[in-house]
Formats: C-alpha cells, sequence, structure tokens
C-alpha cells in the first residue's frame, strides 16, 4: 500500500513514517502541501494523510488540499489529521457519500493499530470519523433538525461510537455496558433513521452521515 | 468720460475745503458783529453755517468712498449754494446794520440772500431720489430728475426778473416791483414751489417703492433714512421746547445727511433695528417717566398740602419711584416692543432663552432648534478643540466653509472661551438681527455643547485606547496559542509517538517492565497533550480568526459534550476586537452554565441586527449567577471595552441568561 504523509512538523511525519513504514506501507513524506499533486502524479498513493494547520498560514492547508485531492479522478483516499477539533471546516469533505475519507484528532496515532486500522479502511474507500469529531458536529446541527430531537443522548454517543466504525462489542466494551443494550440502542438508531439494521460497516457509518447531513442541511 | 478717477475727490474735497472756509469766516465775521450762542443756535444762520460746514465733507467722503454714487456731489453742492446764502447775510448784517455803509455792494448781496435757499430748494427731491445709490429706482422714475431742471430754469428767470429785489426786511425803503413783472415773479415762484413739491413727493413714493423692491439690505438702508428723518423731526421739536435745548437743531440739522451716509456706507447696517428698537424703548421710557413724575410730584403735593416746604418731598418721592420703576418697566417695554418689531426674531430668541434654561434638554437637540429658529436645515455647529482642530457635536472632524457662495459661518464665544462657529446659509447674514440675536441668546447652549463635546472627544480616546489594549492582549493570547500548538504539543506528540513506535519494533510477550515503563510514558505524555488542549480552551481558537464568530461558536460549541445548543449564528465577520470579545462572552457563559449546572442544557445563540452583534447564553441550571465572579466580571470590562454592554438575568429560583449587545458596523 502506497502512503503520502503531509506534516510541517518533521518529528510528527518522522514518527507517521516509521509507524506506516513498519507496518510495511511505502511511505512517502512532505513537509508542505505544495508538491502534493506532483509527488501523488507520480506515485499514485492509495492514501493520503495531512496535517490541517500546517505553514505559512496555519489556518486550514490541509483541508484545502484534501479538496483538490478529492477532485482528481481516481482519488486517492484522504486521511486528515488536527491537533484541533475544527469539524466544521472539514465537514464539506463529507457530504458526500464516496467514502474514502476520515478526520481524525492527532493524539489517536497514539492508538497504533486503531491508527492503522483507520488508514486501511480509508484507503479501501471506507469512512474514519474521530468520535469527538462525530460529536461536534452531532452537538452542531440544527435541534430544530428532523432527526436530532428524535436521538437521545446515549443514542448519539452511540452513533459517535457506529461512526468510528466499532462494532457493537467494542461499543459495549468502551461503554462498558452489555452487548444486548447496545444492540438495542443501535436498532433504536436504525429505526429512528429509517435504515434496516444490516451489519455492514460501511452501512453503519453511512447512517451516521446521512443523519449528519439531513440535520447539516 | 469726466475728470479721472482722483481728479473727482480732488475736486469734491476742495469743495469742501472751501465750504469750511466759508463758514469759519462767516461765524468770524458775526461773532466780531456781535452774534451770541443763543442766536447762532436759534436762528437760520448757525444752522446755515453748520450745514456749510459738514455737508460738503459727507459729500466729499462718499465720492471718494463710492465715485459712482453722485448723492456725494449733491452733498458736496449744498456747502456752496448755502454757502452763499451764509456770506450774504453776513455782508448785509455788517453794511446795513453793524456798520452801515462799510462794505460795498450791499444790493447785491440782499439780492444773493434771496436767492440761496430758493436754489437749495431744488436739489432737496434729489436727495430723495438718488438715495441710496445716486440712481433714480429706474427709468420711470428718471422722470422726476428733470423736475430739478426745470426749477432751476424758473428760478434764475424769477431772480433775473425781481433785480433788485432784497431778500431781508432790512432795508429802510425795500424797493417794490409792480405790473408784469410782479405777475411774472409770482408765477414762476408758485410753479417752483409746486414743481419742488410735487418733486419731493415723487422722490419719497420712489424710496418706498424702491425698499418695497429691495432686499433686506436696501430695506435696511431705509430704515436709516426714515430715522434720520425721524430723528431731525424729533431734535427740532425738542429744540423749540426751551431756549436751553436750543441747539439740539443744530444737531438736527445734520441727522438726515449724517444718517443718510451711513446707509450708503453701509457702515454697522444692520444695527438699524437695534438702534430703532432701543430708540424706542427709551424714548417710550422718558415720554411714561416725564408724565409719571409729574403726576407723582403733582399728587404728592397735593396730599401733602401747601407747595413751598413740601415741594422737596415730592420731587423726592417722586424720582424714587420712577427709579423704583424704572428696571422692571424697561423690561416690559423693551419685550413689547421687541416683540412689535420683529416677531420672528422674538420668538425664536425666546425658544433659544428657554431651552438654554432647561437642563434636561440635551445639547444634541441644540442644532435642530438652531436649525428650526434660523429656518436653515443644514445649520452646523463646530467647535474648536483643545488640539486645534474643527469637530461637530458627535465629535467628528469638520471643516469650515470656504468662499462658498451659499454657505458661511459665524464665530460664537467670548474672549477666552473655547470658541465654536455656527455654519449657516450666507443669506441669513443680510436677515436683519435674527442670526446675531439668536445667537447672542444661545451662547451659554452652545458653550455648553462644545464642553460635551470635548468630554465626548476624551471619552472616544479612552476608549479607542481601551479597546487597544484589548486588541493587543489577543494578538498575545493567539500567538500562545500557536506556540502552545506548534511547539509544545507537537514535540510532545512526537516523543510520544516515537516512543510507541519503539515499543512496538520491540515488543515481546509477555511485557516486559521496559515495556510497561514505556506504555506509562507514553500514556503520561498523551495526557500531557490533552492538558495543553484544555489550556489552549480559555483562548480563542484559529477557528475565529479564519471563519469568524460561527466558525469559533461551533467549536466551542464542540468541546461541551452535546449539552450545548448552537442556534443561528451569522456569518458576518466583524473586527476581530468584536470576535474575540463575542467569543470569549460565549466561552466564559457556557463555562459558568456547565460550571453552576453541572447537568443543565445551554443555548447559546447569536443575531447580528441593526449594527448590533448579540449574543445570548441560556441555560436551565441552577441560577443565582453574578457579574462579580472572576470570569463573568472580566467579560463586563472587555464587553465595556468594545462599546457593548452585558446584562446577567439569573434569578435565584433557576435559570441563566447571559447577553452581550456589541456594537458591530
Amino acid at each position: 500500500m502506497r502512503v503520502v504523509v503531509v506534516d510541517d512538523s518533521a518529528l510528527i511525519r518522522e514518527g507517521l513514517l516509521r509507524i506506516l513504514a513498519d507496518d510495511g506501507m511505502d511511505v512517502v513524506a512532505l513537509a508542505s502541501a505544495d508538491g502534493l499533486d506532483e509527488t501523488v502524479d507520480r506515485t499514485t498513493p492509495d492514501i493520503v494523510i495531512l496535517d490541517i494547520r500546517m505553514a505559512p498560514d496555519f489556518s486550514d492547508e490541509g483541508i484545502r488540499a484534501a479538496h483538490q485531492l478529492r477532485a482528481r479522478n481516481p482519488a486517492p483516499g484522504v486521511l486528515l489529521l488536527s491537533q484541533h477539533l475544527d469539524a466544521h471546516s472539514a465537514w464539506e469533505l463529507f457530504r458526500d457519500d464516496r467514502g474514502g475519507i476520515g478526520y481524525l484528532l492527532k493524539d489517536r496515532v497514539l492508538d497504533i493499530d486503531d491508527f492503522l486500522a483507520s488508514v486501511r479502511r480509508v484507503a479501501a474507500g471506507g469512512t474514519a470519523l474521530d468520535p469527538q469529531v462525530v460529536r461536534q458536529l452531532v452537538s452542531l446541527t440544527r435541534p430544530g433538525g428532523r432527526l436530532r430531537s428524535t436521538l437521545s443522548e446515549r443514542e448519539r454517543e452511540v452513533l459517535g461510537l457506529m461512526a468510528e466504525g466499532l462494532t457493537n462489542v467494542a461499543i459495549a466494551e468502551r461503554l462498558t455496558v452489555g452487548i444486548r443494550t447496545v444492540e438495542t440502542h443501535v436498532n433504536r438508531v436504525f429505526t429512528k433513521l429509517g435504515l434496516l439494521p444490516e451489519g455492514h460497516e460501511h452501512r453503519r457509518v453511512a447512517a451516521v452521515l446521512s443523519y449528519l447531513r439531513d440535520a447539516a442541511d | 468720460m469726466g475728470p479721472s478717477r482722483t481728479a473727482r475727490p480732488i475736486a469734491a474735497w476742495a469743495i469742501a475745503a472751501a465750504s469750511v472756509t466759508i463758514a469759519c469766516w462767516a461765524t468770524v465775521v458775526a461773532v466780531r458783529d456781535g452774534l451770541s450762542w443763543q442766536s447762532f443756535a436759534r436762528e437760520n444762520l448757525g444752522f446755515s453755517i453748520v450745514l456749510v460746514a459738514t455737508m460738503p465733507i459727507l459729500g466729499a467722503f462718499v465720492v471718494t468712498r463710492h465715485p459712482a454714487n453722485r448723492l456725494g456731489w449733491v452733498f458736496c453742492l449744498v456747502g456752496p449754494l448755502r454757502g452763499i446764502e451764509v456770506i450774504a447775510d453776513v455782508w448785509v448784517r455788517h453794511t446795513y446794520v453793524v456798520d452801515p455803509g462799510s462794505w460795498p455792494a450791499g444790493p447785491v448781496a440782499t439780492w444773493l440772500l434771496f436767492a440761496g435757499p430758493l436754489f437749495l430748494l431744488t436739489i432737496a427731491p434729489l436727495m430723495v431720489l438718488w438715495f441710496p445709490d445716486g440712481r433714480a429706482p429706474s427709468a420711470r422714475w428718471r422722470r422726476v430728475e428733470i423736475a430739478p431742471v426745470v426749477v432751476v430754469l424758473l428760478l434764475a428767470s424769477l431772480l433775473v426778473l425781481c433785480w433788485p429785489l432784497r431778500g431781508q426786511r432790512l432795508l429802510p425803503d425795500p424797493p417794490v416791483v409792480h405790473g408784469w413783472r410782479r405777475a411774472a415773479i409770482l408765477v414762476c415762484l408758485v410753479a417752483s414751489i409746486v414743481i419742488v413739491i410735487g418733486a419731493l413727493l415723487a422722490a419719497f413714493a420712489s424710496l418706498i417703492s424702491r425698499v418695497r423692491r429691495g432686499d433686506a439690505a436696501v430695506r435696511a438702508q431705509g430704515k436709516w433714512f426714515v430715522f434720520g428723518a425721524a430723528a431731525t423731526f424729533a431734535l427740532n421739536l425738542v429744540g423749540d421746547l426751551s431756549p436751553a435745548l436750543a441747539p439740539l437743531r443744530l444737531v438736527a440739522a445734520i441727522a438726515l445727511p449724517v444718517f443718510s451716509v451711513v446707509a450708503i456706507e453701509r457702515y454697522r447696517l444692520w444695527e438699524i433695528d437695534r438702534l430703532i428698537n432701543r430708540t424706542v424703548v427709551y424714548g417710550v421710557l422718558t415720554a411714561s417717566g416725564a408724565l409719571l413724575y409729574a403726576c407723582a410730584a403733582v399728587s404728592v403735593g397735593l396730599v401733602v398740602g401747601g407747595s413751598g416746604a413740601s415741594a422737596p418731598v415730592a420731587v423726592a418721592a417722586s424720582t424714587l419711584l420712577v427709579a423704583a420703576l424704572f428696571a422692571p418697566a424697561r423690561r416690559r417695554v423693551q419685550r413689547g416692543v421687541d416683540r412689535r418689531f420683529d416677531r420672528r426674531a422674538f420668538d425664536a430668541v425666546a425658544r433659544v432663552r428657554e431651552f438654554g434654561d432647561r437642563h434636561d434638554r440635551e445639547p444634541v437637540e441644540l442644532r435642530a432648534l438652531l436649525a428650526e429658529v434660523l429656518r436653515d436645515p443644514d445649520v452646523v455647529l463646530c467647535f474648536e478643540t483643545s488640539e486645534g482642530g474643527l469637530v461637530d457635536q458627535a465629535g467628528a472632524a469638520i471643516a469650515l466653509p470656504s468662499n462658498d457662495a451659499d454657505r458661511t459661518f459665524t464665530l460664537v464665544g467670548a474672549v477666552g472661551a473655547p470658541i465654536s462657529a455656527v455654519v449657516h446659509r450666507r443669506s441669513l447674514l443680510g436677515d436683519g438681527r435674527l442670526l446675531t440675536d439668536v445667537l447672542r441668546a444661545a451662547r451659554s447652549s452652545i458653550e455648553r455643547a462644545h464642553l460635551q463635546a470635548d468630554l465626548r472627544i476624551q471619552l472616544d480616546a479612552v476608549q479607542r485606547s481601551r479597546a487597544r489594549l484589548l486588541e493587543a492582549t489577543d494578538a498575545e493570547r493567539r500567538r500562545i496559542e500557536r506556540d502552545l500548538h506548534d511547539g509544545a504539543q507537537q514535540r510532545l506528540l512526537a516523543l510520544a509517538l516515537r516512543l510507541r513506535t519503539e515499543q512496538r519494533r520491540h515488543a515481546v510477550v509477555p511485557a516486559t517492565s521496559t515495556d510497561l515503563l514505556l506504555s506509562a510514558a507514553v500514556d503520561e505524555l498523551a495526557a500531557a497533550v490533552n492538558e495543553l488542549r484544555t489550556m489552549t480552551h480559555g483562548m480563542p481558537p484559529p477557528a475565529l480568526s479564519s471563519g469568524g464568530v460561527a466558525a469559533g461558536f461551533r467549536e466551542l460549541v464542540g468541546r461541551h459534550d452535546g449539552r450545548v445548543r448552537l442556534l443561528g449564528v451569522p456569518d458576518h465577520r466583524h473586527a476581530s476586537i468584536v470576535e474575540a470579545t463575542a467569543w470569549f462572552v460565549a466561552s466564559e457563559g457556557l463555562a459558568n452554565a456547565t460550571k453552576h449546572a453541572a447537568h443543565a442544557q445551554a443555548t447559546l445563540l447569536a443575531s447580528c441586527e441593526g449594527g448590533l452583534l448579540r449574543v445570548t447564553v441560556v441555560d436551565d441550571g441552577t441560577g443565582g449567577a453574578t457579574l462579580d465572579g472572576s470570569g463573568l466580571g472580566g467579560l463586563v470590562d472587555r464587553v465595556d471595552a468594545c462599546g457593548g454592554r452585558l446584562r446577567l438575568h439569573s434569578p435565584t429560583d433557576g435559570g441563566t441568561e447571559l447577553t452581550a449587545e456589541l456594537p458591530c458596523e
């Protein structure tokens, strides 16, 4: 698997490179988004991992680069890493349901297995959303929205974990509740969203995203 | 063209000099021949000498200042014409009365004595017809100018016919004219008088028509003329009352010409209204005072009885009475006269005075009031600042109109007081005393407004400096936030990542103590990164500077685990200080909501309307919050520095509402 890493911090860049290389991935690291297009042309990566805030302006360079990458055909997967929770600025990237997009807080990287799983999922056209990001997106959606008022706080929490791509078992572990309880919550979320409770992972994330899209429109 | 420009004044002053010489010579001769001051003041000779000595000087003055104004020459002409009469008068007295037969040409002198006054009559209509610019008002009125010519011809023939008729009846045997010559003389005389009277009437009619059609300046000139005529009349009247007052008649002789010249010269033209006003006021006061004095003196005399011993009592009592009544009577008469003479100015001044007396009126309303009473909607008040600039009432810099056809300005302010200026339409200058009276009455109000404007400017400066301080603090905060993010946080994270990678590379089962130590170190580092992130939570996020209030609020709400709802945030961008303040209000408000109301639901909403950015945080917690708390208390100062307002409604029975209104033009 070919990966391009873009981060202006040499230390982080080096760390990511090691993790990914240790996992047997083919990694090219860049210090800024300037040469990104050319590098992507050359290496045709499966995924590009982008830091959001980079030199020179330290605002949303990563998000702008992500939009450009998404406009390519074929588009590589894009995984955004951020030190900050600023999901709104990235939300546009999730509006279409093409997949192959992820948004994680940087410290998720420390949980290496989870991180590598997210990288693979996004590269394969899946979605990875940091639970905190989902929580932020959910709380930002308007309360007048058709769906938001129908979900309880626990259901929103479950929905966030679903968006992360966790299975029901993992959610039960994370919330330290019984698997039956989680299944009940998940089923209720699906019912409320009007989706059939199938076990497919991507469909679960799509459920979350469709919920967010619906509310954001 | 006639003589050159400099020759005319020289000729006029020469006439004046000759006339003054004649007057002096005549006075000297008359005094030597036994003329007393009393007879000088009362008889025709004194009157004539005064005219001869003054009229040509006034005339020469007018010729010099206004070469095109023929009235100057008319005035000059009075000198020689009247001078002939004066010479003849003195001559005749000397050679027939004082020292008979001592001087030659007695008959000629008596003949001239008869002729002088007649010629003077011919120019009298011109003095009215040509007032004030030396021309008849229109071609129609110019026909009146024929009259003096005809009269001169008639008088010339009359004089030829009556030779050697003597004027004064000083001769022991006055020659008498008989037959056809007598008839012709009578016809000429009557015709001349009729024509002169007709011309005078026509001239007055022309003056009335001129004043009616003319602008305010011409009206004021007309008033000066009428005032002069009235003064002449009044002085003559008073002069006739007693011998002591007789010299007033000499003053009366030159009153009209002097006032005419003032009008021509337009010297303090607009003071005429005040002059008339004061004259009427004091005239009425003097008359009623005298009447009252007389009545009181008689009454007291009657009551006390007798005349001799009680007379001083009556005089003292009447004087006291008149003195006591003077001040209130003066005010009353003044008000009455003001109201009658210029109702508009009177009302305007009354309104401005009333404004000044009431302290509940905002000085801002002063401009509106002045605009209304001066009938100029564009009136502007401006004040000189201590730095020497000019500002309007709102404290904004302003420039005075320069060389503008429509606008001009008048300065207001006592010596040593701050100077203010009122910008108004130029035509107000020619609109009588309205402007001067209103500004005089408004002076204290204007000075008060000036002080207020000064205060406002200083307040603005303080406000601006506070805002600058705040902005500097915000910039510093952003810098710290960036340093934490790009420095410490990144380094810690990278270190953790590195340790984690090494740990993975050398992982063995079961885990060694080193392995566990590494795990613990990574966890510690992750906690440190998290802590740093939390630290920056009190600072406006980058999203605020890049995306404005909307983005900043979204980020903020995201930090609060779904217990905060965000309602409609406007997408407008504002000044960074306003955005930062809005963010701080939201941040502190939400922090307060979650701190005091553990499980409360909070709502954050913002709206931007009418130049106000309104940020509200509502929660359904326990309530009872105060603005004294360090977090919210700091907000008060911050919002204040932005020129905004912070309100807190937090009843003890639950619920808190924090609202900030920030100006955001």
